[in-house]
């Protein structure tokens, strides 16, 4: 393990850029990469979660996918952003991770919290209490999708990104990106019309 | 459904993805029509389920720790890998230990028993030698 910046006079870990903590790691500083695992770590989580449906196989893609990009540092150029990059190695590995899809179709009706109702009927605001319930049922409604479609959503919905961020992490045009999401929608509007206005 | 020509655009329109003069003519548009002001109130009651999920409380720490844990796991295997032959190692020559003094020792006290007579015989026939110099040097044969 190679020393932290703040221990050789240089700029503290926290304010460099992504870009420049990659740099760093590119040239063997392991405190650079570790940087961006704790600040990447808990969003790709996040996604790892949704896409996969499963804790026990988002912490498993997670590992992968932190391996994977330091195995492949050299690899990374500037053309993306580093959310970009890690992400696309991501959802990389939760498809390769995929198993058996089991997609509801054709399942009984979706049985929501309370708490997902009012969301999804009129303007509310969920209380961390009620996070777990809501998170039960997203990944129930999720799993209506099938895998492209799921993709879209949880990188819309879930990470907040743009289409030109969706765009480049699924290596696909803007426009397949517009058109998945509608299509999804389409289907995730099917399945909740009993608690949609 | 779907008649309207703006109705596909809603989602654009929510996630502001929608090009500059595109947003506007929806907006002016959506006063107008209830088909899709129903269907952008729909999506934005989607979205706001969906993004309530939120992210999930993960310690970054857990993360951080793991891929060097995979590693340790590596070198912990080795290490086991290694003690194990030592282990064959340390049982396979005991037990060459064991057997091999035993024929061993047969072979030498034979091969010793044979040097020392040899030995012994060499002795006497030095002791006669020695006898027939020391004759000869007092003249005596």
């Amino acid at each position: 393990m190679t020393q932290g910046p703040e221990l050789r006079g240089e700029q503290s870990a926290p304010s460099l850029s992504d870009v420049e903590l990659l740099r760093r790691a590119q040239g063997g500083a392991d405190w650079a990469f570790e940087e961006l695992v704790s600040r990447y770590g808990k969003e790709l989580y996040g996604l790892a979660f949704f896409l996969t449906g499963q804790a026990s196989d988002a912490e498993d893609v997670v590992q992968e996918t932190f391996l994977g990009a330091y195995e492949g540092l050299a690899a990374f150029e500037s053309r993306s952003s580093v959310r970009t990059w890690l992400s696309r190695i991501l959802v990389n590995q939760a498809a390769r991770r995929r198993r058996s899809e089991r997609i509801r179709k054709g399942a009984p009706p979706l049985r929501l919290k309370a708490a997902s109702e009012a969301l999804l009927r009129g303007p509310a605001t969920a209380s961390p209490a009620m996070a777990s319930e809501i998170r039960m049922d997203v990944l129930e409604v999720l799993r209506t999708l099938n895998p492209e479609q799921r993709e879209v959503v949880v990188l819309r919905e879930l990470e907040g990104m743009s289409y030109r961020q969706i765009a480049d992490v699924l290596n696909i045009p803007a426009g397949t990106v517009e058109s998945r999401l509608f299509r999804a929608r389409e289907e995730l509007k099917e399945q909740l019309k009993d608690y949609l206005p | 459904m779907m008649a309207c020509e703006f109705f596909c655009r809603t989602g654009a329109y929510l996630d502001r993805e929608l090009p500059a003069a595109e947003r506007e003519a929806y907006a002016a548009h959506l006063s107008a029509c209830d088909e899709c002001s129903r269907e952008l109130e729909r999506l934005a009651g989607l979205s706001r389920f969906l993004s309530a999920a939120g992210m999930l409380e993960v310690s970054p720490q857990q993360l951080l720790w793991k891929p060097r844990l995979n590693r340790r796991k590596l070198v912990r295997f080795a290490e086991v890998l290694m003690a194990a032959a030592a282990l064959i190692m340390a049982v396979c020559g005991t037990w060459l230990l064991r057997l091999g003094p035993r024929s061993d020792s047969a072979a030498v006290a034979g091969w010793e028993q044979m040097a020392v007579s040899q030995q012994a015989d060499a002795a006497s026939e030095t002791d006669a030698d020695d006898a027939m110099v020391q004759a000869l040097l007092r003249g005596k044969p």
